[in-house]
């Protein structure tokens, strides 16, 4: 499995890390970003089977970069994981495609269910 | 002053904080608004007026304090400029009521922006707090006209500043303003324990 996390915040890249099952972590290949540019960089280099990406960055925002990621591939799989909790932005980002938007802190069990809620590849 | 590594933690969950407190301000004026990148400051309390004389040049500014109290405590103050306070009163009262001389206006624009600092601290300290497994409690806040900031007698206790510039970016208005928090030496060393027992349950 290939994992895609995006955000500018070290801590926050790293609490998803730490939180995902262990037996995931293990196997799959992670990469990492930074903002909406590398975003789009690494999902077109390594067609990640889930994405993790933040709204607020620099360079280039979450909306915009996961218009880009849907307009590549309409079967990719992002969750928006994000310190922005408005029910407005919450509905932009579900009308450009994203699979779910998670409140930061993400935590341990909420991991778990995405994951499992993956499917098989 | 805590090292880089802390500062960055801080500054994320300082973020997630501010993102719960606009959410709620957004929703009390049913709008919508564009966060931004946060801007954190880590300052000494020496270096606050040299600060502020560069960075926050307004002619007339509205200052509102609150303290809160708790393991975690201190005095948040929010500062705002004219502008930003008279488009806040614009939408939180009706703006066109005829009866209204110079002196309720006045009134109303302390209330306004009372209101909003109070949403605005009350809600980043209090989702901080929480996210640092404590919480606080928090005095109502009261609200100054002034071009001073700090005032000497009453904060000679806090060594330290966090200023967050906060923009409220809404669809058809900006409110410019920043958040200080303001500690003692004792609860910046609370706040880096804090944080490193976050960093270590991770
Ligand atoms: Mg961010």
């Amino acid at each position: 499995m290939k994992i895609l996390i995006v955000d500018d915040s070290k801590l926050s890249r790293l609490t998803i890390l730490k939180r995902m099952p262990a037996a995931i972590k293990e196997s799959a290949d992670i990469f990492q970003g930074a903002n909406g540019v590398e975003a789009i960089d690494l999902y077109k280099e390594h067609r990640p089977d889930i994405v993790f990406l933040d709204l607020t960055m620099p360079v280039m925002d979450g909306f915009e970069a996961l218009g880009h990621i849907r307009d590549f591939d309409k079967n990719s799989r992002v969750h928006i994981v994000t310190a922005d909790i408005q029910t407005k932005s919450q509905e932009k980002v579900m009308a450009l495609g994203a699979v779910a938007v998670e409140a930061k802190p993400i935590d341990e069990e909420r991991l778990a269910e995405i994951f499992a809620a993956l499917p098989e590849s | 002053m805590i090292n880089e590594e802390l500062q960055e933690v801080l500054s994320e969950l300082i973020n997630i904080a501010f993102g719960s407190a606009t959410a709620t301000i957004a929703d009390l004026f049913d709008n919508f608004a564009t966060l931004h990148i946060p801007d954190i400051s880590f300052i000494a309390l020496a270096d606050l007026d040299q600060f502020i004389l560069k960075d926050f040049n307004y002619q007339e500014i509205y200052t509102s304090t609150q303290q809160f109290k708790g393991r975690f405590q201190g005095e948040i103050v929010f500062a705002m400029d004219k502008d930003s306070a008279q488009n806040m009163q614009r939408i939180i009262f009706a703006e066109d009521d005829p009866e209204l001389d110079g002196l309720q206006n006045v009134d109303e624009l302390k209330q306004s922006i009372l209101e909003i600092a109070n949403i605005l601290g009350s809600s980043c300290i209090g989702k901080l707090a929480e996210l640092l497994s404590t919480n606080v409690t928090f005095a109502p806040p009261s609200i100054e006209f002034s071009q001073n900031l700090i005032k000497d007698s009453d904060n000679m206790a806090y060594n330290h500043v966090i200023v967050i510039s906060t923009v409220l970016d809404f669809k058809d208005m900006e409110f410019l303003g920043k958040l200080f928090i303001m500690f003692t030496d004792e609860m910046f060393a609370w706040l880096e324990a804090a944080l490193e027992e976050y960093m270590d349950n991770l």
